[in-house]
């Protein structure tokens, strides 16, 4: 227990040693609710955004990467989230299991990381105690954003790890199976088409140095932005994050050049043989980036298709009789993505049927203005799903570290709401009919073997 | 470290149904779940799956209402409202957007005071549960979880599978279904849990007007009572046979706990150092940290009013699938024998009691801890009380309850993966004999 104090009190002496004299403080912006945002930022670019809540004596402290598997190259698949597997390993301060162990000790909850298309995220909660976690939390995050040691041995045992992460996310499940052979269908040419956690063959021959190489291109305070809502005075917080990050420098950008994906023209077409009872669809059509104007409207889109009991493919598919379950997304990412709508046959109806139907509806929507009563479903819908989205300080923290990355500002994540509640019905007819065109759709089928 | 939070605004309705709302406004949401104070385990023998047919089936018309009218006003209100079948409890669990809350909760009590029991809606359902029932088949982790229940507690209540059986489904009837809500849904069976933007008096309201709605279900008033299922007579081995899996899910444990045992505490200790800590637990080190086994290992208990179970799982590459069995044999064994060690003591002892908190520091799980409480008869703050208690224990009380719960001779372990490559192993590394494997079909139900 001592050896770990002083080892911790004496080892961090890089990251803490110079703060940085130019860091811009204190603007308050209006996020949701009662909730405000106090946005502050360093010289080296590192972006903190706090949120002040003190109904519980805990907080969230979240650092967001600029980096996912949009930013990996062919024959390296998956090395952005194989990486975040080993940011939980040693630094040159920390040894071997000492960053897990040392935050549970002080009760740490839901600590975990996620790695996306688009971005890579650290989290957790801490009890306050007194504002000795938060500097604990910034010393270690720190520490990790620049002091992280791979080594050979570590990486293999790893990359089982992930290997059975893979197996247990893809291959030996029928939606997850489905889920990444679609984007591989869809995209020929940009970096959505590869699974995030990449291809079994590349994170085979995945070396220490590629994960080195990956870190000091892509982890960097110009790259990251820190969030904290919970029992934290802003000021103090922010003061204790430039102590740690102040001295780190900024580094240049590395990311490979991202191809842009051609136009679709034509129906792709993929069946899956998998164990499964009954037979599903899972259908893509190309959309715009999320900060794209057409984006709030492809949303409320999807909410009058297929959220809610009383949507159109929810009665169409299910309360006909066809399906057990439909379901859509719009992915949200930061580049031109895929509108996906899955479905579940009931047993004995054939997916093929399912895809008819989808298609008319589309054709509907496309062809026929949405009435006012429908439209304002939707909107409620998506405005509840807003709210509810942001019930925690982990919740809150996801919002505004997501839409920071993904919109450059989380108040533009805001806006996204709010040109949400202008959508109109022709809106909804002009995106139904620019996007979700037949002849551009992917359609996977899983079928029993 | 313990936390101290505002009191529950505790209201007591006229009548003798429990409910607890906090007020919390820092988002214009209002949550709230009536919870029935039973589930699977009252589903009679050939009826399996009833009661969560009910439920769902009493939000798809009412006797002024169809499911078309519910869909759309839910929806119309940005409102979700969903069922939640468990073995000894029911929820329905409900959001909406605060400024429709009135509406909400009209339509809630509707839902559960004046059901129609649509016989076409009826036949829907029907389709959609089997339905869930196949593709459920798909998911190879709730797949193993399901078939753990069923090998464990083979006969006893906790057994019943949540959704039913195929048949039992097919063959329900409106008289059974009448009849299953008459019996259960009364005031006294019945209590409100909840959070959000909303005033005691608007919850009051909802409660006074619900146990009024209800008032006519008592010539059949039953509430649950179930026995203590007893411990398995020697290890049972399941394969559940799934063709080309690359991986095997395992679940593997054995009769647990109440809450209220008097060791419950002191393995809550020892549980957090074997698997239910983390990172740092002994399963995630020596499985996935080490030697890479598994991309999660990690043990937990399952309470209910009598003791459900211990039980841990993880999921192995099949080519290591029973390497890494025999390991947590290996370690569960040596947890018996050996028990914690001083050093694991200490440590979940810390952790434990510094993140004690987070499991009370929002409404929202303040009002789950609440229906936990209410719902198996433990004092009002139960919940909250986990870091006192673990403050004054001594490691000879954790092992000593460790050395006396544990029966690894007793488990029951279940693997979903592919027989002929699993059996052969088994017997070569495990040393049990052929005959002592049972292996199913996937798409059998047992």
């Amino acid at each position: 227990m001592k050896l770990h104090r002083i080892l911790l009190t004496s080892v961090f002496t890089t990251a803490v040693a110079v703060a940085s004299s130019c860091a811009t403080a204190g603007k308050v912006e209006p996020l949701a609710g009662e909730y405000k945002v106090h946005r502050f930022s360093l010289s080296n670019g590192l972006k903190l955004l706090i949120v002040k809540n003190s109904d519980s004596p805990t907080f969230a402290y979240q650092t967001w990467f600029n980096v996912g598997s949009r930013n990996e190259v062919p024959g390296k698949t998956g090395l952005a989230h194989l990486f975040e597997h080993m940011m939980f390993k040693e630094t040159k301060n920390l040894k071997p299991d000492e960053f897990d162990r040392t935050l549970e000790k002080v009760g740490a909850e839901g600590m975990n990381a996620f790695t996306s298309r688009d971005y890579t995220a650290y989290v957790q909660e801490l009890p306050v105690a007194d504002g000795k976690n938060l500097d604990l939390i910034a010393k270690m995050e720190s520490d990790r954003m620049v002091n992280l040691l791979v080594n050979e041995k570590a990486l293999k045992t790893e990359t089982e790890v992930v290997q059975n992460e893979r197996r247990l996310r893809n291959e030996n499940s029928p939606d997850g199976t489905m889920y990444q052979e679609i984007f591989g269908v869809a995209f020929t040419k940009h970096p959505y088409r590869w699974p995030v956690i990449g291809y079994e063959a590349d994170l085979a021959s995945m070396t220490a140095k590629d994960a080195m190489d990956f870190y000091k291109s892509h982890y960097a305070p110009n790259r990251a932005v820190i969030v904290i809502v919970g029992d934290v005075n802003p000021s103090e917080a922010f003061d204790t994050v430039k102590k740690y990050y102040g001295s780190i420098p900024a580094q240049p950008d590395h990311d490979p050049k991202i191809e842009v994906e051609p136009e679709q023209k034509e129906v792709r077409r993929k069946t899956l043989k998998l164990n499964i009872q009954v037979e599903k669809l899972m259908m893509g059509f190309h959309t715009p980036e999320m900060t794209h104007a057409d984006a709030p409207a492809l949303d409320v889109l999807r909410a009058v298709l297929a959220t809610g009991k009383s949507s159109r493919l929810q009665r169409s598919l299910v309360d006909m009789g066809l399906c057990g379950s439909t379901a859509s997304f719009n992915m949200n990412d930061a580049d031109p993505s895929l509108l996906m709508i899955m479905a579940n046959m009931q047993k004995g109806r054939r997916a093929a049927e399912a895809e008819a139907v989808i298609l008319k509806e589309l054709k509907k929507l496309s062809t026929t203005p949405v009435g006012d009563d429908e439209l304002s479903r939707a909107k409620n819908q998506l405005t509840y799903e807003f709210y509810s989205g942001l019930d925690s300080a982990s919740e809150l923290a996801n919002f505004i570290g997501q839409s920071e990355i993904v919109f450059g500002n989380f108040s533009k994540g805001m806006q996204y709401y709010d040109l949400i509640s202008k959508v109109t019905a022709d809106d909804l007819m002009r995106v139904a009919k620019n996007y979700l065109k037949p002849e551009g759709r992917t359609v996977l089928m899983g079928v029993s073997k | 470290m313990i936390y101290s939070f505002l009191l529950f605004a505790g209201i007591q309705s006229v009548q003798a149904m429990p409910v607890e709302f906090e007020k919390d406004s820092n988002l214009p949401l209002v949550h709230i779940s009536v919870v029935l104070k039973t589930g699977s385990v009252s589903d009679p023998k050939g009826q399996y799956g009833i009661t969560n047919f009910l439920g769902e089936l009493m939000a798809r018309g009412t006797k002024t209402r169809t499911k078309h009218q519910i869909d759309l006003e839910m929806d119309q209100m940005g409102a979700q409202f969903d069922v939640e079948t468990r073995a000894e409890m029911m929820i329905f669990r409900g959001s909406v957007l605060a400024r429709e809350k009135k509406k909400f909760l009209n339509l809630v009590r509707e839902i559960l005071t004046d059901p129609s029991f649509p016989e076409a809606e009826s036949r829907k359902l029907k389709k959609e549960i089997v339905t869930s029932i196949l593709e459920n088949l798909g998911r190879d982790q709730g797949l193993a979880n399901q078939r753990f229940s069923e090998v464990l507690f083979s006969g006893h209540e906790f057994s019943k599978p949540i959704l039913g059986r195929k048949k039992d489904i097919e063959d329900l009837t409106q008289e059974q279904l009448k009849k299953h809500y008459s019996k259960w849904f009364h005031d006294q069976n019945l209590f409100i849990t909840g959070s959000g933007d909303a005033g005691q008096g608007e919850i009051r309201d909802f409660a006074d007007q619900l146990t009024a709605g209800l008032k006519d279900n008592i010539a059949d008033k039953a509430t649950a009572g179930i026995p203590a299922p007893k411990h398995l007579s020697k290890k049972r081995f399941v394969i559940i046979d799934k063709p080309d899996r690359t991986q095997v899910q395992i679940q593997a444990g054995q009769v647990g706990i109440r809450f209220d045992d008097p060791r419950y505490f002191k393995l809550y200790l020892a549980n957090h150092a074997f698997g239910g800590g983390g990172f740092t637990s002994r399963l995630m080190q020596e499985i996935r940290v080490k030697r890479g086994w598994s991309y999660g290992a990690a043990s937990h208990f399952r309470f209910g009013t009598q003791p459900r179970s211990w039980q841990y799982g993880l999921f192995p590459k099949s080519d290591y699938a029973v390497e890494a069995l025999k390991k947590t044999f290996d370690m569960v064994q040596s947890l018996k024998d050996n028990g914690i060690t001083e050093a694991e003591f200490e440590f979940s002892k810390s952790s434990s009691i510094n993140s004690a908190g987070f499991s009370f520091n929002t409404p929202q799980k303040r009002s789950e801890n609440r229906i936990l409480e209410i719902a198996f008869g433990l004092p009002k703050g139960f919940m909250e009380r986990t870091a006192a208690e673990l403050k004054n224990l001594s490691l000879s009380e954790v092992n000593s309850a460790v050395k006396d719960f544990l029966q690894p001779d007793q488990m029951a372990v279940v693997i979903v993966g592919t027989a002929k490559d699993l059996v052969p192993a088994m017997t070569e590394k495990l040393g049990i004999s052929e005959k002592d494997i049972e292996v199913f079909p996937y798409t059998k139900e047992l």
